[in-house]
C-alpha cells in the first residue's frame, strides 16, 4: 500500500514539474551537442545543414532534432505550470522568496534560448523571428541604429551573423543552467531528476511524438521577399504575433509589467505570522539529525556555546520556513526521560514539542479505552470530523514535526491502541520531504526511529492530501474494526 | 517491477503520449499570416551622418586668451548635427512623418530611421522629403518616383550620405 502510494506520487507529473524541467533541459543539451556537430554556421550552410541532418541521417538526425524541439516545448510547459503551481500553493513567501525571485530571470533565459534555436534554422520562421526581434529591440531607447538595418535585404546578412547566433545559443542556455543551479541553492536534497519510471515514460512519449510528427524546416529564409503564411511555434513564440497586433512597445510593457508583478508578489502578498525554529542549547546534544533532515538547509552545526568539545545546532532564520521537521528529528524530545520530560533541543517558537505532547495527552485522557490518534498536517485533509469518543486528532505544521518517540510513549504509557498518520499527498509534501522523512523514521531507516515493535504494528499511514477526508474516515473505521477483532 | 506497476507505467506513458501530441502540433500549427498575399512591403531606411548644425567661426583674441596655450586654434567648429525631418507620401497620402535627432551625448552621431509599410500592389507615386534644420536655415531635399510594384515583393526607399535610392532587393534599381 505504502509502495503504491509512493509510486503514485513519484510518477505524478504535477508533483515533479521542477524535476521534469531539469530533465527536459538535459535532453535538449544532449541532442543539442549532437546537432551542433553537423550544423554549419554560414548563411548558405545553415538551412541546408539542418535539412541534411533531418533527411540524410536515416532517422537518427530527425529524432535528435525532433527531441531537441519537443523537449524544449516540454520544458516551457513544465516551467510555466511549475510557476503557476507554486503561486497557487503560496510557495513564494518569506524564506521561499529566494527560489521564487531567482526563478523569474530563468523565464526570460528559457524563452530566449528556445527562440534562438529557431533562428539558427534560417527558414521562413527564422526570418519572421529576425524581423520581429528587430522590431522589438528597435523600440527600446538603447539602440543607436535600428537592428532592422541588418535585415533590410538578404545581402546584408553575413556568415559572421551565424557565428554570433550559435555563440548566443550556447551561451544563453549555459546561463540558464547556472540560474537553475542558483534557483535550487536553498533547497537541500533538491529533486532535479524525475523517478526512473516517469523519466522513461516521458522519453518514450517524446520519441513517439518525434516519429509521428518529426520536426521539419520551412522554406529557406529570403529577406528579399516579404513573409506571408508561416508555421510558428505557439509555445515558445506566443508573444511574437502580439508585436503585429498591438505593437512592440505594448508587448514590452506587457512583458515588463508581468515580470515586475512576479518580482513584487513576495513583498505585497501578506504572509501568515512567521514561525521559525529555535534551539535551546541546554537540551541540544549536537547529534546533527535536525541538520540532516532540514529541507531548506536552514540549520548549521557550530561549537556549543557553553560546553567545550560539543556541537550545537544553529538556525538561520532567513532560510527557515517553520516546517518543524527539525523538532521531529530531535532525540532529546523523548518523553521517557526521568527529568525534563519531552524538553527538546530544537522547537518551533509558537509551540514547543513538550506543549504538543501535553496537548495530545490531555486529549487522550478524555477518551474511552481503545483510543485512536489521527495525526495530520496544516496542508493536508481536515481532521475535525474524525473526533469521537475514542478518536483524538492532532494537527502539526508538517507530519515530519512529530517525534516518533511520542508514538512509543503514547502507546506504551497512555493506552493508545492505534495511530493513523496522514498529511499531504504522497510525493507532494508542502514542506518537500516531511512524508519521506517520517516514513523513514517509522521504518527504522533514519534517526530518530520508532523503537518498539508492538508500537510499529499499531501505526498506519494514509497520505491523501487535501480532500482526503472520506478516505481518512474509512481508514479510521477500519482501524477500529481491526482493533475490535483482535480483542 | 510487479505487473501492477507495469500496467501503471504503460498507462502513464499512454497518457503522456496523448499530452505530447497537441504539444508537438502546437510547435507548428496553426499557421500564422504575417503579410497579406496581395501586398508589397515598403521599407523606409534613413541612415545619414547629418549636417553640422552651425558653421565654423574664427575666434577673437579675447576668446583665444581664455584657452590653454595648446588649445588655441583660430577656428572653432560645432560638433552637433542638425535634426532631420523625414516625410514620406504615397499617392499624396502622408504615411510617415518623423523628426529625427542625432544620436550621441553631444548630438554628433548618426540620424537613423527604419519604418515598414504595407502597400497594395500596383502603380504608386512615392515622394520622400528630408529637411535638415541648420541654425538659421533649413536645407530640404526631395525625391519622387513613380513605381510599379508587384505583390509579394519588397521596395526599399533609402536616404543616406550617398544620396537617395529606390530599389527592390535582388532586382535591378527601379
Amino acid at each position: 500500500m505504502r509502495q503504491e502510494a509512493r509510486i503514485r506520487g513519484q510518477w505524478n507529473v504535477m508533483y515533479n514539474l521542477g524535476a521534469l524541467s531539469f530533465y527536459f533541459f538535459w535532453i535538449v543539451a544532449v541532442t543539442g551537442v549532437y546537432l551542433f556537430i553537423f550544423f554549419e554556421t554560414s548563411i548558405n550552410g545553415a538551412w541546408q545543414s539542418v535539412v541534411s541532418i533531418t533527411e540524410d541521417q536515416f532517422l537518427v538526425g530527425s529524432l535528435m532534432r525532433s527531441l531537441h524541439r519537443y523537449a524544449t516545448a516540454g520544458m516551457v510547459v513544465t516551467v510555466t505550470l511549475h510557476l503557476i503551481r507554486e503561486l497557487y500553493l503560496g510557495r513564494f513567501l518569506a524564506a521561499r522568496s529566494f527560489s521564487w525571485l531567482s526563478g523569474i530571470p530563468l523565464l526570460w533565459l528559457m524563452f530566449a534560448s528556445s527562440i534562438g534555436g529557431y533562428w539558427l534554422i534560417w527558414d521562413d520562421r527564422a526570418q519572421y523571428i529576425a524581423l520581429t526581434t528587430a522590431a522589438l529591440f528597435d523600440t527600446l531607447p538603447i539602440v543607436v541604429e535600428p537592428m532592422a538595418f541588418g535585415f533590410i535585404e538578404g545581402a546584408r546578412v553575413s556568415d559572421r551573423f551565424f557565428t554570433l547566433l550559435i555563440f548566443l545559443h550556447v551561451g544563453i542556455p549555459l546561463s540558464l543552467l547556472l540560474g537553475m543551479l542558483i534557483h535550487i541553492q536553498r533547497l537541500s536534497d533538491s529533486n532535479t531528476f524525475p523517478e526512473r519510471g516517469l523519466a522513461a515514460a516521458v522519453l518514450v512519449a517524446l520519441l513517439v511524438l518525434s516519429l509521428v510528427h518529426p520536426a521539419t524546416s520551412g522554406v529557406p529564409a529570403d529577406l528579399n521577399k516579404p513573409l506571408q503564411t508561416i508555421n510558428i511555434d505557439w509555445i515558445s513564440m506566443n508573444t511574437f504575433p502580439l508585436v503585429n497586433l498591438i505593437g512592440p512597445g505594448m508587448v514590452w510593457l506587457l512583458l515588463f509589467s508581468l515580470t515586475g508583478l512576479l518580482i513584487l508578489l513576495p513583498f505585497i502578498v501578506p504572509s501568515k505570522r512567521r514561525v521559525v525554529a529555535t534551539v535551546d542549547p541546554n537540551f541540544c546534544n549536537g547529534c546533527g539529525w535536525c541538520f540532516i533532515d532540514c529541507p531548506y538547509d536552514a540549520i548549521d552545526m557550530m561549537p556549543h556555546e557553553s560546553r567545550s568539545n560539543h556541537m550545537q545546532s544553529v538556525v538561520d532564520t532567513d532560510k527557515c520556513v517553520g516546517c518543524g521537521i527539525c523538532a521531529g528529528a530531535c532525540p532529546t524530545a523523548t518523553p521517557f526521560k526521568s527529568v525534563n520530560k519531552a524538553f527538546s533541543g530544537i522547537n518551533l517558537v509558537d509551540e514547543k514539542n513538550a506543549e504538543i505532547l501535553a496537548r495530545v495527552q490531555a486529549s487522550l485522557h478524555e477518551k474511552s479505552s481503545g483510543k485512536v490518534l489521527v495525526v495530520g498536517c496544516q496542508h493536508g485533509a481536515d481532521l475535525k470530523h474524525l473526533e469521537s469518543e475514542i478518536v483524538a486528532t492532532l494537527k502539526l505544521e508538517c507530519i515530519g514535526q512529530l517525534p516518533p518517540s511520542y508514538l512509543d510513549f503514547l502507546c506504551r504509557r497512555e493506552g493508545l491502541e492505534a495511530v493513523l498518520l496522514s498529511g499531504c499527498a504522497s510525493g507532494n509534501c508542502f514542506h518537500r520531504h516531511g512524508i519521506e522523512i517520517q516514513e523513514g523514521r517509522l521504518a527504522h531507516e533514519r534517526e530518530p526511529h520508532l523503537r518498539y515493535e508492538d508500537v510499529a504494528v499499531r501505526v498506519s499511514t494514509l497520505w491523501t492530501g487535501k480532500g482526503g477526508e472520506k478516505l481518512l474516515s474509512e481508514e479510521v473505521v477500519k482501524s477500529i474494526e481491526a482493533m475490535n477483532n483482535e480483542r | 517491477m510487479n505487473v501492477d506497476i507495469k500496467v501503471r507505467w504503460m498507462l502513464l506513458t499512454g497518457l503522456l503520449m496523448l499530452m505530447a501530441l497537441p504539444l508537438g502540433f502546437l510547435t507548428d500549427l496553426p499557421t500564422y499570416t504575417v503579410n497579406n498575399a496581395d501586398t508589397t512591403a515598403l521599407k523606409l531606411v534613413v541612415r545619414h551622418s547629418g549636417l553640422t548644425l552651425g558653421e565654423c567661426r574664427v575666434l577673437d583674441q579675447e576668446e583665444l586668451n581664455q584657452l590653454a596655450p595648446n588649445m588655441r586654434r583660430p577656428t572653432i567648429c560645432p560638433r552637433a548635427k542638425a535634426p532631420l525631418a523625414v516625410s514620406l507620401k504615397v499617392d499624396d497620402a502622408l504615411l510617415i512623418h518623423e523628426n529625427l535627432t542625432p544620436s550621441g551625448i553631444h548630438d554628433d552621431g548618426v540620424l537613423a530611421l527604419f519604418r515598414k509599410l504595407e502597400l497594395v500592389a500596383g502603380d504608386r507615386e512615392v515622394h520622400l522629403s528630408v529637411t535638415h534644420s541648420l541654425v538659421g536655415k533649413k536645407k530640404t531635399e526631395e525625391f519622387e518616383r513613380n513605381i510599379s510594384v508587384d505583390s509579394n515583393s519588397i521596395v526599399i526607399v533609402e536616404y543616406s550620405d550617398d544620396g537617395f535610392r529606390f530599389y527592390q532587393p535582388g532586382v535591378e534599381t527601379l
